[in-house]
């Protein structure tokens, strides 16, 4: 089964207030006395914050991508925002990360028939 | 005595360290040679189903893991718990496997007698994840363990490790007594 993609019709590029989490797995063992010792383990994945400002029919399809095409737990082939260049999308696979009692996104009516949405991606290593 | 490499040794005792020994687990069913191998890894390198879409029968399942002599070890966080210094039984050690895809649920069903443990210790560094690795040397390999028991759940699977207790055996294995040789009496 392919890695479903980011839907085309949607906005390829996150509005501002975009953010992103690097980072590694360590391990970090503190010691009596001294540095603490801190070792490499893993990759981890990196956190993306995006937001985007969608019409009513762009809120449609994303909810179906969302709730139906990946079920909320999928992951899938997304262009990254700080990589991608004009219309040269470099893509990654993401998954949704889930906010409390398993929200997938948040939505705030901007006017009528706009809407802003907030997500929580994670980039898998 | 066991010999660890010089770069296995700057890792363990150096205050920052891009390296760490990641441990492989080679469960080998011993009643039933026709069941496969189970391959674990403590850490992983690379996605292995990147090669592999089917790999366990599961498709377009991720699974993390590490190659090594060949073979793909699938990444599952372990946690052991190491045997205690009571000497009136042979040392026994716990293996707990965070198994919440199931993975290796549907294996461990089929498995009937006891199954040999091997445990090595890799250096990461030493993994390259375009080879094989089929000349990686282990720093350390832990033989002759066997599982006697396994339990599991929706998190985790738990198997207890022991190596054949020789001191325990009992010795003369048969005496002349009336429930061996009948006969006799």
């Amino acid at each position: 089964m392919p890695v479903p993609v980011w839907p085309p019709s949607l906005p390829q590029y996150p509005e501002r207030n975009y953010s992103e989490t690097l980072g590694v797995n360590v391990i970090r063992t503190p010691m009596d006395s001294g540095p603490a010792k801190v070792r490499y383990r893993s990759n981890r994945p990196q956190t993306l914050n995006v937001q985007y400002t969608l019409s009513k029919t762009q809120v449609d399809t994303l909810e179906t991508f969302l709730l139906t095409t990946i079920k909320g737990v999928l992951r899938f082939s997304y262009p990254h925002p700080r990589l991608s260049s004009g219309t040269t999308y470099v893509m990654r696979e993401v998954r949704v990360v889930p906010q409390q009692d398993g929200q997938l996104f948040t939505l705030q009516y901007v006017a009528p028939d706009y809407y802003k949405i907030g997500l929580q991606l994670e980039i898998l290593p | 005595m066991r010999s660890i490499s010089a770069a296995a040794l700057r890792s363990f005792f150096s205050v920052e360290s891009d390296d760490s020994l990641i441990a492989l687990f080679t469960f080998e069913p011993q009643e039933s040679p026709a069941q496969s191998p189970i391959y674990i890894a403590d850490n992983y390198t690379k996605r292995l189903t990147n090669n592999n879409p089917d790999l366990y029968g599961v498709d377009n399942t991720l699974v993390y893991g590490v190659t090594y002599k060949g073979q793909d070890y699938m990444f599952l966080p372990v946690q052991i718990t190491l045997p205690n210094d009571d000497n009136s039984s042979a040392p026994k050690a716990t293996l707990t496997i965070f198994d919440v895809t199931y993975l290796l649920t549907e294996t461990i069903r089929s498995i009937t007698g006891p199954v040999k443990v091997t445990i090595e210790l890799v250096l990461r560094s030493l993994l390259d994840n375009n080879t094989t690795n089929m000349a990686v040397t282990p720093e350390v390999t832990f033989t002759g363990f066997y599982i006697t028991n396994f339990t599991y759940n929706a998190q985790q699977v738990t198997a207890d490790l022991q190596m054949i207790d020789y001191a325990t055996e009992p010795f003369p294995a048969y005496r002349f007594i009336p429930a061996y040789f009948p006969g006799i009496f």
